[in-house]
């Protein structure tokens, strides 16, 4: 008996010893950690897009920002990763609203390319390359662009150039900003959402709730077609979980019936949405008599939130 | 009691003698500089835990002191791992995963179950201190050659000091690269390995 507690013993107290003194380094690093991965961040989109008292916004976390000044979007900024000879490399590309590209920087902490050779898309040379260039224009010159590669280091430089140019066509959708009508019926409801932040639209029927640089939330629009027409569903989320949930009124133009589809609008059937996660709003139970108009709130919202990244 | 610490650095050199910890060895030499921060998480890791394993000696059962060791060496590690990513985030993110191999690199458990398990504390820090000394002079001199033949620079900084241009601008402009390439690491070694046996074999002679 002795033998099995004793070692059993000396081995909990040395691992409680050991995980108590990680925990303080951690909680005495982690802040400061925290804190150079922001600096490091906000330098980085500064070179990239160099605008004196622009705003970079989130919109897609740690991948997609917009810059914005005086309230007027001027381009996006995105980081897009490909594979390179020995790493990913790792792209953050900021684009003008013309499309044509404000600056390149490709860091070199995390990147492993062979040193001398591949690790050469570093240098301000071949960065400064892609600055001014188009979409169509982001090749190397072998493969009919407009770019020199690397001697030597065709791969890299071939990951670098590709990772940039299938960056822009992902994200070129974000650089227009959508047309304002500012007479819709949703626009005087996005702001009772989140009644201290300020409302960013940042593409599609989609916007993002900023406050002090920080997001709070996003929201978005999203249609459905009930028993009577299509109808406009808002969904406010927080941290992945559906904040509050708007359904355009009568008034507004919602299609329903008034003894049965206008249900779904009251609040006893909308409090089933707040909390959960808006995948998981297809599990909600329908309202009596109106059926076909709950399935197609649920399935706005779900559709929606698809649409949108998740995010 | 000072025999321990320079038989470490000198007559039994963990790389350049007994040949282990290679790995990093060979990996982490392409430049001085991150040899030097190599070496240095190396001595505290080395040093501390052959100071708690001595300490504990009497207490860890004979059973269970080979995962208690690892669970000592893990915990130093990690505590230089988030130092270094807090404080010297060049330097952590250059080293990159040769960090947290430190723990199973066998120079440490070595150290630990061949030395600091039988000796008493002073003597056990002694020889930590020595063979953590011992591995960064030789991934020191590793990397001071490795650098200046296939880099042009001597001691430089990422994202900061840009280096001494030892052997002038034409060759930063078309460095011996392969020294740099894992290939120049096994040939710096060899040589190394090979001038340490022929000192010794003159000195014994």
């Amino acid at each position: 008996m002795k033998d099995i507690l004793k070692p059993t013993f000396v081995l909990l107290i040395t691992a409680m010893v050991a995980s108590a003194l990680l925990a303080v380094v951690y909680e005495k690093t982690s802040p400061e950690i925290e804190k150079r991965a922001k600096e490091k961040l906000l330098d980085n989109l500064k070179t990239v897009f160099p605008v004196e008292g622009a705003e970079y916004k989130p919109i897609i976390k740690d991948t997609l920002w917009c810059v914005e000044k005086d309230g007027k979007r001027l381009g996006i900024i995105f980081v897009n990763g490909m594979r390179g000879y020995a790493s990913v490399i790792k792209v953050i590309v900021g684009v003008d609203t013309t499309g044509k590209i404000v600056g390149v920087h490709i860091p070199k902490e995390g990147l492993s390319e062979t040193p001398g050779l591949g690790m050469k898309v570093t240098e301000p040379w071949f960065m400064e390359q892609f600055k001014g260039k188009r979409e169509e224009e982001v090749k190397l010159k072998k493969d009919g662009g407009t770019l020199d590669a690397i001697t030597a280091a065709t791969i890299s430089s071939r990951a670098a150039t590709n990772a940039v140019r299938s960056g822009m066509e992902k994200y070129k959708k974000y650089l227009k900003e959508e047309e304002k009508s500012e007479n819709e019926w949703y626009h005087k409801h996005l702001s009772e959402f989140f009644p201290d932040a300020e409302i960013e639209e940042c593409g599609n029927n989609f916007w993002v709730a900023v406050k002090d640089n920080e997001t709070l939330g996003s929201i978005y629009l999203s249609y459905g077609e009930g028993y009577g027409g299509k109808f406009g569903v808002l969904v406010a989320v927080k941290d992945g979980k559906i904040k509050d949930i708007y359904i355009q009124s009568p008034d507004e133009g919602f299609p329903e019936t008034q003894e049965f589809g206008c249900k779904v609008r009251e609040h006893t059937y909308l409090k089933k949405f707040i909390g959960i996660s808006p995948d998981e709003a297809g599990k909600i139970d329908d309202v009596t008599g109106a059926t076909i108009t709950s399935e197609a709130v649920k399935k706005a919202v779900v559709s929606g939130y698809k649409r949108v990244g998740g995010e | 009691m000072f025999k321990t610490f320079f038989e470490g650095i000198v007559k039994n050199n963990p790389v350049l003698v007994l040949a282990i910890g290679l790995c990093p060895t060979l990996a982490v030499s392409t430049s001085a500089f991150n040899a030097l921060g190599m070496g240095a998480a190396v001595i505290f890791v080395l040093t501390f835990s052959n100071l708690i394993v001595s300490s504990f000696r009497k207490v860890i059962p004979d059973s269970l002191r080979i995962p208690i060791f690892i669970i000592v060496i893990s915990t130093f590690v990690t505590i230089v791992d988030y130092v270094m990513k807090a404080y010297l985030p060049g330097l952590s993110k250059n080293l990159g995963v040769f960090v947290p191999l430190i723990v199973v690199n066998c120079i440490i458990l070595g150290r630990a179950e061949g030395f600091a398990y039988k000796n008493p504390v002073g003597k056990a820090v002694l020889d930590g201190l020595g063979s953590g000394i011992g591995f960064t002079l030789a991934i020191f001199i590793m990397g001071t050659i490795r650098e200046i033949l296939g880099q042009g620079t001597w001691m430089s900084i990422p994202g900061g000091f840009e280096g001494f241009k030892v052997l002038g601008q034409g060759f930063l402009n078309y460095p011996v690269l392969f020294m740099i390439l894992p290939p120049g690491g096994f040939l710096v070694i060899a040589f190394l390995m090979g001038g340490m046996r022929y000192f010794e074999a003159r000195r014994s002679a």
